[in-house]
């Protein structure tokens, strides 16, 4: 009797620790929020940090695909978030996104689904504040997506696009003539011969359109390029904050499954250049002029078709992929003045 | 026969079979009290880390079923049957119970000092952190109360046991369990866990173990 009276209290008291949840405390200048949005299948997390008091909440549109939005927890994002509240969102199969048997519903139209589900979910806890889209590269795509698709843009006060890729098939071709183009002149002048010749030799026999293995290969290339050119990478694999075994798990899912591969091959086809005129609300593009997977070209397309009231294209002369790791304060200072030109 | 007819029949008798194991825990202790040979039944609290960050406690017990003794070297080892109830908190913005059932082999290596090696099966039910909101088919939002999801765990562990004082009998030993653990459908995968647990065991019928 006395084994079962412990068993149940011991039992009882496990039921203590389900109840330690975070409930919304409400505004403030240091907050540190978690809520989670499901919706068909998949769990996403979204932690909000910073300064929920200024209304105003940036809504971190992640790139990979599978990538997480907690590597963005740190440095990149730390005086913004001194100033508004940044909103980290892992979509479905990244980062700390969980459920049970969803991978196939992992396509681009659910993904854009997804982030509405999220904006509306930001809408209602932070009622009144101003959300801007601040979107990295396969990011950029989703948010193009959102942003073309029916009256979304009413939701958003503005577009931050970082090196985002709306249009897959030109990130395809520029990234070749780019890579071909700046081999050329780099062998000329001695640098890295060996090695840009490798890839010179297979961007003059490849054409990454003709299928998603080559696409891959050449977009492999523009990763290492930017080495080539002095630009400094975070080559860590996993940031300290993510959960590497749920990020194992979802790269996993992308690049050894059928489903996870389908869906990859799905993006070399997803254009959003003749929809951008759709979009009016401000627009600031912020683009490495060293980044060879989206190259700047891209970046000119958007500028060239987006239909916005205000819209700005910066390039960063020391970056490539990543301008908020390599040049954080300048990224930093162009968001704040953005957002604060509509304040 | 589908796989998804498999895994309602495999979870329907996952949360049988283990609930009614941890209701006969005390059961099986009380008869084995009776029983003419020395198989020592043991309860066990442990505290726990989830690489990378999550803790947690588990509770549970572990009866011997069958004895072996090797006749030319003395050798002992009991088979066991167990069950276990246990808590996680995740970094990760999340809360988790979890129930296993299995089985195992101690190794007796003398009377201050025993390994054993388990594989259980259970459950394991994440709630979490936060409000949970959810997209309606309308496009409205609703919050969804204590929100989580279900999943099928499988648990290898080897532990290691080492009787706290030196005089004999003492019911009590330290216990130090790595384990590897796969949590699933996981995204339509497996999630892949490895932790490490330490804590007290308790010689329930107060028997030396060899």
């Amino acid at each position: 009797m006395k084994c079962i009276c412990a068993n149940i209290f011991v039992f009882l008291l496990c039921l203590f620790f389900i109840g330690c949840k975070k409930e919304f405390a409400g505004l403030s200048a240091n907050a540190n929020d978690i809520v989670w949005v499901t919706n068909n299948g998949a769990d996403m997390p979204v932690r909000i940090k910073g300064n929920t008091a200024s209304h105003i909440v940036i809504l971190i549109v992640h790139g990979g695909p599978g990538d997480g939005s907690y590597s963005y927890v740190d440095y990149k994002t730390a005086r913004l978030r001194e100033r508004y509240a940044v909103a980290f969102w892992d979509q479905r199969n990244a980062g700390s996104a969980a459920g049970n048997n969803n991978l196939d519903k992992l396509n681009l139209p659910q993904m854009i689904d997804d982030l509405g589900a999220v904006v509306k979910v930001l809408k209602l806890r932070y009622e009144g504040a101003d959300i801007y889209l601040y979107a990295h590269s396969f990011g950029g795509l989703l948010a193009a997506g959102y942003l073309v698709k029916d009256s979304n843009q009413d939701q958003i006060r503005g577009w931050i696009d970082i090196d985002g890729a709306h249009n897959y098939a030109l990130c395809d071709t520029s990234s070749r003539k780019m890579l071909i183009d700046t081999g050329r002149s780099e062998i000329n002048k001695g640098n890295y011969i060996s090695q840009w010749q490798s890839i010179l030799n297979y961007c003059n026999a490849h054409d990454p359109l003709s299928s998603y293995a080559i696409s891959s290969q050449i977009e492999n290339y523009a990763h290492t390029a930017e080495e080539y050119m002095g630009i400094k990478q975070n080559n860590s694999i996993f940031s300290i904050a993510e959960d590497p075994s749920a990020l194992l798990t979802n790269y996993y899912n992308l690049y050894n499954t059928s489903a996870g591969n389908n869906f990859l091959e799905s993006l070399e086809s997803a254009n959003y250049s003749d929809q951008l005129y759709k979009i009016k609300i401000p627009s600031l593009l912020l683009w490495g002029q060293y980044d060879f997977v989206v190259p700047p070209k891209v970046g000119q397309d958007a500028f060239a078709n987006l239909a916005s009231s205000y819209k700005k294209l910066i390039l960063f002369s020391h970056s490539g992929h990543h301008p908020m790791e390599t040049e954080t304060d300048a990224v930093e200072d162009e968001i704040i003045n953005f957002i604060e030109t509509f304040q | 026969m589908t796989l998804s007819n498999d895994l309602r029949i495999f979870t329907l008798t996952m949360k049988t079979i283990p609930l009614l194991l941890l209701f006969a825990l005390p059961v099986f202790a009380i008869a084995q009290d009776s029983l003419p040979i020395s198989r020592p039944v043991f309860l066990y609290g442990l505290a726990g880390y989830d690489i990378p960050g999550g803790f947690g406690f588990t509770i549970g017990g572990a009866v011997p079923f069958h004895s072996i003794v090797n006749i030319k070297t003395g050798a002992k080892k009991n088979e066991v049957i167990s069950s276990e109830l246990g808590e996680y908190r995740d970094p990760f913005a999340f809360t988790s119970v979890f129930f296993n059932a299995g089985f195992g082999i101690e190794y007796i290596r003398s009377s201050k000092h025993f390994t054993e090696l388990s594989f259980s099966q259970g459950l394991f039910r994440t709630i979490y952190d936060g409000k949970v909101y959810e997209l309606g088919p309308d496009g409205s939002i609703k919050e969804r109360k204590l929100f989580g999801r279900n999943y099928l765990v499988t648990q290898v562990c080897m532990s290691l046991n080492y009787r706290i004082y030196k005089r004999n009998p003492d019911p009590w030993f330290l216990k130090f369990r790595p384990s590897a653990w796969l949590q699933y459908p996981y995204n339509s995968f497996f999630k892949f866990h490895f932790a490490i647990q330490a804590g007290v065991s308790y010689c329930l019928n107060g028997h030396s173990v060899s």
